[in-house]
């Protein structure tokens, strides 16, 4: 479970990231974090993933509050979670297969279990027949289902993507999101920050709406919701 | 971390260097171009101060004996001469010796001088002419030499140059200081430059360093392949340019050698030997240390995510 007290982040000269943000989101849930540029949507994503430190406030993630957590201490919060980004991120000079074994390298797993775990994480994204491809090889649908697999391969108990259909056409949009969704169905809590109306139109979960980081929106339904 | 990770890291810092080819020609690159010129000042530096320290043992004195000086008193004398670490070498010429080479010099093929010469054979003109030339180790042990020659009751008198020695003195220590000064300078400006390469070739693998930090890799896991990576380039960096000196700079003396005999007869030149002993000791220790601590340096504002 995630849960965020009054969190507040005011970055230097006095811009507002999030302000008071409260926010409980329950294990395996689906949820869209939207809002125009600015509004605090990555902002929250990098609060949670500990990249920022709030101001003020607690965020609490499997009952501890991780902006107390000592640096070194970090590394183990992220093993926790997958991170998918709008720019994919992958290594360039390294293949599918590896980009997604290396997150299972990082993190000190045998390579007998590296060997199991990443065929099936390239599987579960469709990605089996490239596993052998550099990133420049496949399309940007392909390149975002790769940082998919990398982030889901040790099976975290979270998934973060920060605008991961932002770079992509509507029917790549709508394949991540799909893989997404599967990934959620097996029970994986999956929070994705977006201002794509199409694709949280199309999914109906829940949205947490975010102007000049306040949360003014908090249901399920269509994008639009909130302003209708 | 795991033995097997530490493992897998130092083979990632291998693979690296070939992974990331251009930027590690480049940082190779820019190593082997800082050293070589630190090589040639280097060289150019051993061979001054090489030359400068020959002509000290060039400018010798000239201790004459007392009348009738026996030959166990010249033993003694020359014991105490060779008991002396200033003193590169001594040559005693008795007086005897001194005619026999004053003769050849003036004979020539005359035949008058010949006579006059044998006439003078009985009564050695030069009987008085018992002396030894003395080489110092350097030109400012000249002073302690020739009070300590004016102080034995051997001697009769000293002939020596003051001003030549002092002044080869001066020259040898300014020498020493020009030289070292120049090669501090430029082990200065290499530590930047290098420094500067490993730095830029951190910059362009953020990504890679940031990447690795949100899939959950500690500090030590991130550094261990850059360090071992730094340090590899610093081992090729001080190589490459240890081994062009080497060949260089042989090729340089055999071509000194056959070309300009005259100059290689009029100063001892430093052997490659010499000059490679004392200068892969630098490059290595300077390549090594920088790569290994700019790679630290360098990475240590990305790990900050």
């Amino acid at each position: 479970m995630i849960e965020l007290k009054n969190v507040t982040k005011v970055y230097d000269g006095n811009v507002t990231g999030v302000d008071n943000l409260n926010l409980r989101i329950e294990d395996g849930e689906f949820v869209f974090i939207v809002g125009e540029s600015g509004s605090g949507k990555s902002t929250l994503l990098k609060l949670l993933m500990r990249e920022l430190t709030p101001n003020e406030g607690e965020i609490i993630i499997d009952g501890k509050d991780i902006t107390k957590l000592r640096r070194k201490k970090v590394a183990e919060l992220r093993r926790k979670m997958g991170i998918v980004f709008q720019d994919y991120r992958l290594l360039p000079k390294r293949t599918v297969y590896d980009n997604v074994a290396f997150a299972l390298q990082v993190i000190e797993i045998s390579p007998r279990k590296i060997k199991k775990s990443v065929p099936a994480a390239l599987n579960l994204v469709g990605l089996s027949h490239k596993a052998k491809s550099m990133p420049n090889e496949i399309s940007g649908g392909e390149q975002q289902r790769t940082a998919i697999a990398r982030a889901i391969v040790n099976n975290p108990s979270l998934v973060l993507a920060d605008e991961p259909t932002g770079n992509l056409d509507p029917r790549n949009s709508e394949e991540v999101m799909e893989v997404l969704e599967a990934i959620n169905m097996r029970g994986t809590t999956v929070v994705v920050a977006t201002h794509d109306k199409d694709i949280v139109n199309e999914m109906q979960k829940r949205v947490v709406h975010l102007e000049h980081g306040v949360v003014v929106r908090d249901s399920e339904g269509d994008y639009d919701d909130y302003e209708d | 971390m795991k033995i097997r990770t530490v493992g897998r890291c130092i083979g990632e810092g291998f693979k690296s260097v070939f992974r990331n080819g251009l930027m590690s020609i480049a940082s190779i690159g820019t190593i082997t171009a800082c050293l070589i010129i630190l090589g040639i000042v280097y060289c150019l530096v051993a061979n001054v101060q090489s030359f400068a320290g020959g002509l000290d043992s060039k400018i010798g004195m000239v201790a004459f004996l007392k009348n009738g000086i026996t030959q166990e008193e010249v033993d003694l004398l020359t014991s105490q001469l060779d008991q002396r670490e200033d003193i590169a070498s001594y040559h005693y010429v008795s007086a005897d010796e001194a005619w026999e080479t004053f003769k050849k010099e003036m004979l020539g093929g005359d035949e008058i001088n010949e006579t006059l010469m044998e006439e003078l054979n009985e009564d050695n003109p030069l009987a008085n002419s018992a002396n030894i030339e003395i080489y110092p180790a350097n030109a400012e042990s000249q002073d302690n030499i020739v009070a300590f020659l004016n102080a034995s009751p051997m001697v009769r008198t000293v002939r020596y140059s003051a001003n030549a020695s002092k002044t080869l003195a001066s020259i040898g220590r300014l020498v020493t200081y020009t030289g070292v000064a120049l090669i501090a300078f430029l082990i200065f400006i290499a530590v930047l430059l290098i420094s500067n390469t490993i730095r830029l070739s951190v910059y362009t693998r953020r990504t890679e360093i940031n990447i690795m930090k949100y899939i959950g890799a500690t500090d030590s896991f991130v550094r261990l392949p850059f360090v071992v990576e730094g340090m590899l380039i610093g081992i090729l960096g001080a190589i490459l340019p240890s081994a062009l000196i080497y060949f260089g700079y042989n090729s340089l003396i055999k071509l000194l050698m056959t070309h300009f005999s005259a100059i290689s007869s009029l100063i001892s030149i430093v052997s490659v030997y010499d000059i490679i002993k004392g200068l892969l000791p630098i490059f290595l220790v300077l390549s090594i240390v920088v790569g290994v601590f700019g790679s630290t340096i360098s990475i240590r504002r990305h790990l900050r995510v």
